[in-house]
């Protein structure tokens, strides 16, 4: 599985619509391989989604995102898991461990139930990794 | 007398909390480590993020707005210590809604002179927005509504569409959203600088339509003083969106037919070509390919606009969309006329479920623009429904009260699938359709709602005809 993580400082990127950096992973047998890093940040949605599908991404792990361009991304076939904050070591640790859905790596005011982007991802991405 | 400073010191905090929280405007502060310390209630509700939450966390991952990771307002202030005002921005609220609000930003200083954070002030201001969206008609692909399968299909290609130059035939009834969809292929497109010009039709008698497509020169027939530029020269580089395209005589289909082939035009009066770089979007509640059967639309200018075509579906046929649309006409309204309606009432739900919609989404906004001008109160009640709506009222009534003289929600869905079963001839399959779910759903609600089926069903009447 290809999995994409848009990041800054180490940490996740805040707002993946003005995320300016996205570093690709390859996950095989639970263990992340950094694949590729590019800047996205100029490109528009349509340019994104075109780049990530190029890339190979299977799964977008991000912060949040507006349901437009979460729309887009889903469109191009491609998961989403929004709304996750944190380091990005510890972030893909619990992505190889499956446990990402963990409501230690929500953003603040997050809950499932009141973010449908990611409710809606978690229930299509269960069992995937 | 330390206990005294304390105590002062806590009045005074407490006293800092209950200003702050009776301003409209979301105020928060952060420490050096940029982790909030406060944080107001009217930045609670612009956010959606509870104060609980918020303190001690990052202000990014609380805040969440398009300027965290490039151009901070509050890094900016303290680290050349000027102050930003009034800057436009847009936050992520939970729900995936961008959300546009002014911000100010200051530094906090200790008696010292030390700097120890900041503060950030913010005012929402997404009704300036809605009503200048309305005023631009700025609309793109976040504007269109719906989670049937077969515009969801339309959505995934969307992209694509707009990327390329290609001529779009757009097709659906009136009302479906033929112009939303044209704007939002434009402003999603490398086009979306340049101009977006729609014209229709069927508004303009032939000869005016003609002089309104290619312009004229000065001196063309009487009155013709100066030149006119006409939607082409005007949508230069732009989208040009032909609607009701299936109304234009046919001497007018041979002039368009030559623009789109050879990409040049005269206007009238004029002996030199003009080259037209316009992308055509046209659009038509006509099936052009029966007119072309019947010979009232030549069948060459058909095929070069039917490159790329979309079929949009009409609101009868996705009656899942009726809540979501109808949710979002009323935050639509709430904007424009200041209101606080919230929701519909179930009956106007159910009534609104089941009914037609031979006008699509154009109706269905209508309708609730006519409710919300009789409705005080935060919920559209049957009697704010246009009249024909209220003359159902009686009817139902009796219908919600069938079982066990209960208006619960589950006698109601049951009493809505009753209905409609008996309306498709108990065919579950039609029904499924006809109330816009799956069928196993439909299959489990028939088994958990205890509904009995006649003997002889949808089924069986095909077998026994």
């Amino acid at each position: 599985m290809i999995v994409g993580i848009a990041t800054a400082q180490n940490r996740i990127s805040p707002v993946f619509d003005c995320a300016g950096h996205i570093t690709i992973y390859r996950i095989e047998n639970g263990i992340p391989q950094i694949k590729q890093e590019c800047d996205i940040q100029t490109a528009s949605y349509i340019a994104k989604v075109t780049a990530l599908n190029k890339l190979c991404v299977d799964k977008i792990i991000c912060g949040a995102i507006s349901r437009e361009f979460h729309s887009m991304l889903i469109a191009g076939g491609i998961e989403v898991t929004p709304w996750i904050s944190g380091n990005v070591e510890d972030i893909l640790r619990a992505v190889c461990d499956n446990t990402i859905a963990d409501k230690r790596f929500l953003m603040p005011g997050c809950s499932r139930n009141r973010c449908r982007c990611r409710r809606q991802s978690l229930k299509h991405n269960k069992n995937t990794i | 007398m330390k206990n005294n400073f304390s105590g002062k010191a806590q009045r005074l905090d407490a006293s800092t909390d209950i200003i702050l929280n009776s301003i409209n405007d979301g105020v928060f502060t952060v420490d050096k480590d940029w982790k909030i310390t406060s944080f107001n209630r009217a930045a609670e509700q612009i956010t959606g993020v509870p104060r609980t939450e918020a303190i001690g966390k990052p202000c990014c991952d609380v805040f969440k707005a398009s300027i965290c990771e490039n151009g901070c307002a509050l890094h900016h202030t303290i680290i050349t210590g000027q102050p930003i005002k009034n800057k436009r921005i847009y936050i992520i609220t939970a729900d995936g809604t961008k959300k546009w609000i002014d911000i100010s930003t200051a530094f906090l200083r200790e008696a010292d002179g030390q700097i120890v954070g900041g503060v950030e002030t913010f005012r929402d201001i997404s009704q300036v927005e809605e009503l200048k969206k309305e005023l631009q008609a700025n609309y793109t692909f976040s504007d269109i509504i719906s989670k049937n399968h077969k515009m969801r299909r339309i959505f995934a290609i969307m992209p694509e569409i707009a990327n390329s130059s290609s001529t779009v035939l757009i097709e659906g009834e009136s009302g479906t959203g033929k112009e939303l969809f044209a704007r939002a292929i434009h402003n999603l497109s490398p086009r979306k600088k340049k101009p977006f010009i729609a014209i229709n039709c069927a508004a303009l008698p032939d000869t005016l339509l003609e002089s309104e497509l290619f312009g004229y020169k000065a001196g063309a027939f009487t009155d013709a003083k100066k030149d006119k530029p006409g939607r082409f020269a005007q949508a230069n580089r732009g989208t040009l969106f032909l609607d009701e395209i299936g109304d234009i005589s046919q001497a007018l289909q041979v002039r368009l037919l030559r623009v789109l082939q050879e990409k040049i035009y005269e206007p009238l009066g004029s002996v030199e070509s003009q080259h037209a770089d316009v992308r055509i979007i046209a659009a038509t509640n006509k099936n052009l390919h029966d007119l072309v059967k019947k010979n009232i639309f030549r069948s060459d200018l058909f095929y070069r606009i039917n490159v790329i075509r979309l079929q949009l579906i009409p609101l009868r046929e996705r009656k899942e969309d009726i809540p979501l649309l109808i949710d979002h006409f009323i935050h639509h309204f709430n904007s424009i006329t200041g209101k606080a309606v919230t929701n519909v009432a179930p009956s106007v739900l159910s009534t609104l479920m089941h009914y037609d919609f031979p006008g699509n989404v154009r109706e269905l906004e209508n309708i609730i623009e006519h409710a919300f001008v009789l409705c005080s109160s935060d919920t559209i009640l049957l009697k704010h429904l246009p009249a024909e709506f209220a003359l159902q009222e009686s009817d139902t009534t009796d219908y919600t009260a069938i079982s066990d003289g209960k208006h619960t929600f589950k006698a109601m869905e049951k009493n809505i699938i009753i209905e409609a079963l008996k309306k498709n001839h108990w065919n579950r399959c039609t029904t499924a359709k006809y109330l816009g779910i799956h069928k196993s759903t439909l299959f489990r609600k028939i088994k958990s709602l205890n509904i009995h089926l006649p003997s002889n069903d949808g089924r069986s009447k095909t077998n026994n005809p």
